[in-house]
């Protein structure tokens, strides 16, 4: 089975929102989006770690933002045709296998009591009232949270693991089990004898019967003892703990990360363990890549999709997760003036699609823009360093505003537009403003804006203002005869520039290099090439850009910030101000 | 207990199967011990489906089975009507027949109003849901939206509602590995056909009968669908012919009844007797009175003594006579409500009389308990102490009492609000012998019930009452008062039940005739013997 959508609506900083769910999906988002709330919406219904006491609706679970006294979060499986949830949800399962379950919270307006409901039905229409989360036993949600407690879990999942492997011996081994455990406990019993033995046990021994006597004739009828307490074999094989060994040296297991890595994978050797037979688990962790570096994150994504069985919803901030699951899988969580939703409602063919002109898999750098919020796309490896050390000089914090630079080289800028608009991520795009020929044709056309009006109308936010700038110019943006175009074209090439600039869409001047040469930056630019005459620098710029820029940018990064102001920070300005926007709303 | 060679058979068989019982051939045993083997390994969200004829009977075949602690994991016991209604037609009638919540009555069609009961004048005993035309199945749907289910046609909407919902058969062969009937040779055709296509499923199935203690068949059901069975290569049949309960004398003569040129088998002395009484019904009690002390010297209790009845007369008139400590078997309209809160309210009752009654069955059937909130559990614990308050007084505060059930209910099945059996809860309360029914049977008091009632049960000594001519075999004269060519109402079925009352002994039998007996019109009539005590000259086998 498969829980295919949640809506929620009204609860926490959810307003109204779709989200569909994978078999395996991954949550991401940024802090504060709303993950956890998500999964505290599925858990409410599904864990049974969570009591009727904590199932109870709290004033905070109320969307902040408007006066509602009633929340909902309505959960929808398909394919429900496991016997142990089909024989426990008598009547509440479609013709066509399909599962309804709700949970609705309500406050009185005038008292401020919080009192819930729970539904369950085959559609919609036919939710009733049920008095108990009576299913959970056979179909539940099992949650490792963030701050997972990694001691005790794994001492106690240590008994489990060793009675499991216990019931699942062979009879030889049980045999040989024996033999060995009758030593042991002869062994044992040899050790409870000796350490009384020990001089100093011996006369410490001595002595509290001396003393004990003094006190009480009874005393003398029982005698004090130090017992080793060994001779329970079970309790001394079962109180082993798990040790690293190295070089046949015990070690205590240090760090988090490796503490994380077993606490994982005890976990999901038990949940591998326990079928589908006796009940259906949705499995749901919580940031699993915590104290883990890169590569080890990739190697446990890994693992745990395919160790686990059955649905996974994992929350992750880790690109090196990300990067492991299929586009389709991926649930981006999106603030919005109307609350928190998942872009192209969570799983989904729109971003399946989206990326299967990139390859299937993702590559770690696009990875890392999934949690942004508005991506920068540029063309290559010199503008990406030239804006972030710009951004550094004008004090725009890309990591603090969730800003990634991006640059498409060699991949174009649509098939980045395309993936970004399905995972509702906003973009901003600076391209050169080339002149081209067009092929079999005399005639020149500004290809760079061209190419910036074709991305605003297939995938840009509609914008009657621009829209009309875009019909009366649009034809004079081709059809010149030289690579030097007349004034009129000029003027109607600024205005389409102008207005989409305004929708976060920038051509250069030139390009980027022209462009700099030709600001306020150009003295430095003189000195570091030792040229006086532009067209020199500019040249000399383009040789073998990347190297150029940083070795220029090394010495000078300083002066980037007299650009402050000028048309080539115009997109780092822009995004600065809609993660602003963004935020300030939200 | 060591099962026979003809049991172990039955033990080790793991398909569908027909087990043809003779009486005390130890039915119940086999059945048990199938399914406890069943529930012990099947896994918690599954169980079997157990049908008996009636709710003691059910009750009785549910403690077998679980003693010991027996987990009965996802298992259904209960009546045929029970099963029709809670597990297929009110979760998956509101599938195709659109109606939300569990507020449904399930009146007989007689208690419904003159419309209605037009509506329904179509459906009879017999009425075979594939014979229902589609628009007397659109007056069952219009029923149900209202959230009424006539009793009488819970069989044709369960047949029709299976064959509608595929979630219903889903359910089913998810839930349930096994259905057990009891009692076949008293199956409907809805039943019957409801049993093979649960059977179709995958399910496995056992039905369980005997030919020859078909006594109902006054309710549309015949003996002929167990017949059926037998002859269906996928049910392997078995006999269970061995009666193990009655005295071979008992067993010989009940058997001569049915059939004289049986074999029968050597014994010393005959436990049948037969007693002609001068007078009527007080001195027929009269002299009950006077065999009892004879029959208890011999280390038989009271309670394993029964007074047996072809109707609810002569029990009524034997029960104000006799002065020896006793009780009527009755079964109160509460029980035989199907509405979930009647249901609360007769545990309830059981669990106010019957200390050994735990007040965690009375909640069990409905919800678990574990599941419920802090609160829901407080306010259940202190209804429960409540109650014991409540019955300790000696005049019973009934207005309090019904206050306390209502409110307890209200905890358990919220979505199940129920007037009709608060009004029967109401009756049971104000009649004295009613509410005797709810208390456990006491070792000191002798039973008395109808032949019907004894079915499945088993007693030492069993006193047949109503031997006479016109009564057992019940006729009436021919056309034109002609006495002389009687016509029998159903002579068979009366042998039947004869053969019952007989078998239910298991070391003696009295069969009691009067000089004079009350008539239906409670008049006294002169009383003949009737034609069952020379049948084939079946005297030569009493003492």
């Amino acid at each position: 089975m498969l829980l295919s959508t949640v809506k929620i609506s009204g609860f926490r900083n959810f307003k109204e929102a779709t989200i569909n769910f994978a078999e395996k999906s991954l949550i991401i988002g940024a802090n504060d989006v709303g993950k956890t709330n998500l999964i505290w919406a599925i858990r409410l219904l599904l864990d049974k770690g969570i009591s009727e006491y904590d199932v109870e609706p709290q004033d905070s679970d109320f969307y902040a933002f408007e006066d509602t006294n009633e929340f909902s979060i309505l959960l929808c499986f398909k394919e429900v045709k496991e016997d142990c949830v089909v024989a426990k949800l008598k009547g509440k399962i479609s013709d066509t296998d399909e599962l309804y379950l709700q949970y609705k919270g309500y406050r009185d307006a005038v008292t401020k009591t919080k009192t819930y409901k729970l539904f369950a039905g085959k559609d919609i229409a036919s939710l009733e009232e049920i008095n108990d989360r009576y299913y959970r036993k056979v179909l539940n949600l099992k949650y490792i949270s963030s701050r997972r407690d990694f001691h005790n879990y794994i001492n106690k999942e240590k008994a489990n693991l060793f009675q499991t492997a216990k019931e699942s011996r062979e009879d030889a081994d049980v045999k040989k089990d024996e033999t060995l455990y009758a030593e042991i406990s002869t062994s044992l019993t040899t050790v409870d004898k000796k350490i009384p033995e020990l001089s100093y046990i011996a006369k410490a021994t001595e002595t509290i019967n001396t003393e004990l006597n003094k006190l009480s004739i009874h005393h003398q009828t029982q005698e004090i003892v130090f017992d080793a307490n060994t001779s329970n074999v079970d309790s001394f094989i079962n109180s082993v703990s798990i040790a690293s060994k190295s070089n046949n040296k015990n070690l205590v297991i240090g760090g988090d990360g490796k503490l994380n890595q077993i606490f994982l994978s005890l976990w999901a050797s038990r949940n591998k363990l326990a079928d589908d037979l006796e009940e259906v688990s949705i499995i749901c962790i919580e940031e699993p890549e915590a104290h883990l570096h890169p590569h080890q994150q990739r190697k446990l994504a890994e693992y745990l999709g395919s160790t686990l069985n059955g649905q996974v919803l994992i929350t992750t901030h880790s690109p090196q997760i990300a990067c492991e699951y299929s586009p389709n899988s991926i649930i981006r969580l999106v603030p919005t003036n109307a609350g928190t939703k998942a872009a192209s409602d969570g799983c989904s063919k729109i971003i399946d699609d989206a990326f299967k002109s990139f390859g299937y898999r993702l590559s770690i750098i696009p990875a890392e823009a999934f949690f942004a919020d508005v991506v920068f796309l540029i063309e290559g490896p010199s503008e990406e360093m030239f804006y972030k050390t710009l951004a550094k000089q004008l004090d725009i914090d890309l990591d603090r505003l969730n800003i990634s630079v991006l640059m498409v080289a060699g991949v174009g800028f649509e098939t980045f537009i395309k993936i970004l608009r399905s995972l509702e991520i906003e973009w901003v795009l600076r391209t050169d403003n080339d002149i081209s020929k067009i092929p079999t044709k005399t005639e020149y056309t500004f290809a760079g804006v061209n190419r910036i009006v074709n991305y605003y109308e297939k995938h840009g936010q509609k914008d009657a203002a621009c829209d009309a700038v875009i019909a009366q110019y649009k034809a004079q943006l081709r059809g010149f005869p030289t690579n030097v175009p007349p004034q009129a074209n000029l003027d109607a090439a600024k205005n389409i520039i102008d207005a989409l600039a305004l929708k976060g869409s920038f051509v250069s001047i030139n390009d980027l290099e022209a462009d700099l040469v030709n600001s306020t930056i150009s003295a430095e630019l003189q000195t570091h090439y030792g040229k006086t005459v532009a067209a020199e620098i500019v040249a000399a710029m383009q040789s073998a850009k990347a190297v150029n820029m940083y070795d220029f940018l090394i010495d000078n990064k300083d002066c980037l910030s007299r650009l402050k102001g000028d048309a080539i920070s115009a997109p780092l300005e822009y995004c600065k101000t809609y993660i602003e926007k963004l935020y300030a709303t939200n | 207990m060591q099962p026979t060679d003809q049991q172990e058979l039955i033990l080790n068989y793991h398909e569908s199967a027909v087990i043809i019982a003779a009486p005390g051939s130890g039915k119940t045993f086999v059945i048990s011990e199938k399914i406890r083997v069943l529930l012990n390994v099947c896994p918690s969200y599954q169980g079997v489906i157990a049908i008996s004829y009636t709710n003691k009977a059910s009750s009785e075949l549910k403690d077998r089975c679980l003693k010991n602690g027996h987990d009965p994991k996802s298992s259904f016991f209960g009546t045929m009507d029970k099963f029709y209604i809670g597990e297929i037609i009110i979760p998956f009638g509101k599938h195709i027949w659109k109606r939300l919540g569990d507020d449904f009555s399930i009146p007989t069609i007689e208690t419904m109003d003159e419309l209605e009961q037009q509506s329904l004048s179509w459906v009879n005993r017999d009425s075979s849901w594939d014979d229902v035309k589609d628009e007397q199945i659109e007056i069952l749907k219009s029923f149900f939206s209202k959230g009424i289910i006539p009793l009488e046609t819970v069989g044709i909407s369960a047949n029709y509602i299976f064959n509608k919902s595929k979630a219903c058969r889903n359910y089913l062969k998810a839930r349930y590995v096994s259905i057990y009937i009891d009692e076949y040779q008293d199956c409907g055709a809805n039943q019957h056909s409801l049993f093979e296509q649960i059977v179709a499923l995958g399910i496995t199935g056992v039905a369980v009968g005997d030919l020859n203690q078909s006594i109902y068949a006054f309710s549309g059901k015949s003996s002929k669908y167990l017949s059926a069975l037998t002859g269906t290569v996928n049910f392997k049949t078995f006999k269970l012919d061995k009666n193990h309960r009655c005295d071979n004398s008992i067993i010989n003569y009940s058997n001569y009844l049915l059939d004289p040129n049986i074999e029968l088998i050597p014994v010393e002395k005959s436990m049948v007797k037969s007693f002609r009484i001068t007078g009527s019904e007080p001195q027929i009690a009269e002299w009950i009175d006077k065999t009892i002390p004879k029959i208890t010297a011999q280390n038989i209790k009271h309670n394993q003594i029964a007074i047996l009845t072809r109707g609810n007369r002569t029990a009524e008139l034997i029960s104000q006579n006799l002065k020896t400590s006793h009780r009527i078997i009755v079964t109160t309209d509460l029980d035989l409500s199907l509405a979930i809160w009647a249901g609360i309210f007769s545990n309830l009752l059981r669990f106010a009389f019957d200390p050994s009654f735990k007040f965690l069955d009375v909640i069990e059937d409905y919800v678990s308990f574990e599941k419920l909130n802090t609160r829901s559990r407080r306010a259940l614990v202190e209804g429960r102490d409540r109650v014991r308050v409540l019955f300790k007084e000696p005049n019973l505060n009934l207005v309090e009492i019904l206050k306390l059930f209502v409110s307890i209910a209200e905890q358990l099945a919220p979505n199940s609000k129920h007037q009709e059996s608060v009004i029967l809860l109401t009756q049971v309360l104000n009649l004295k012998s009613q509410l005797e029914a709810y208390k456990p049977t006491s070792e000191q008091d002798l039973n008395i019930m109808t032949l019907h009632k004894s079915k499945g049960l088993e007693f030492d000594v069993v006193y047949h009452l109503d031997m006479h001519e016109w009564v057992f075999p019940s006729k009436a004269p021919g056309p034109n008062n002609d006495f002389n060519n009687p016509i029998y109402n159903d002579y068979l079925q009366d042998l039947n039940l004869h053969y019952v009352g007989i078998t239910r002994a298991r070391k003696g039998c009295f069969l009691v005739s009067s000089t004079q007996r009350t008539n239906a019109r409670n008049t006294l009539s002169n009383g003949s013997d009737s034609e069952f005590l020379v049948k084939d000259g079946i005297e030569k086998l009493r003492a």
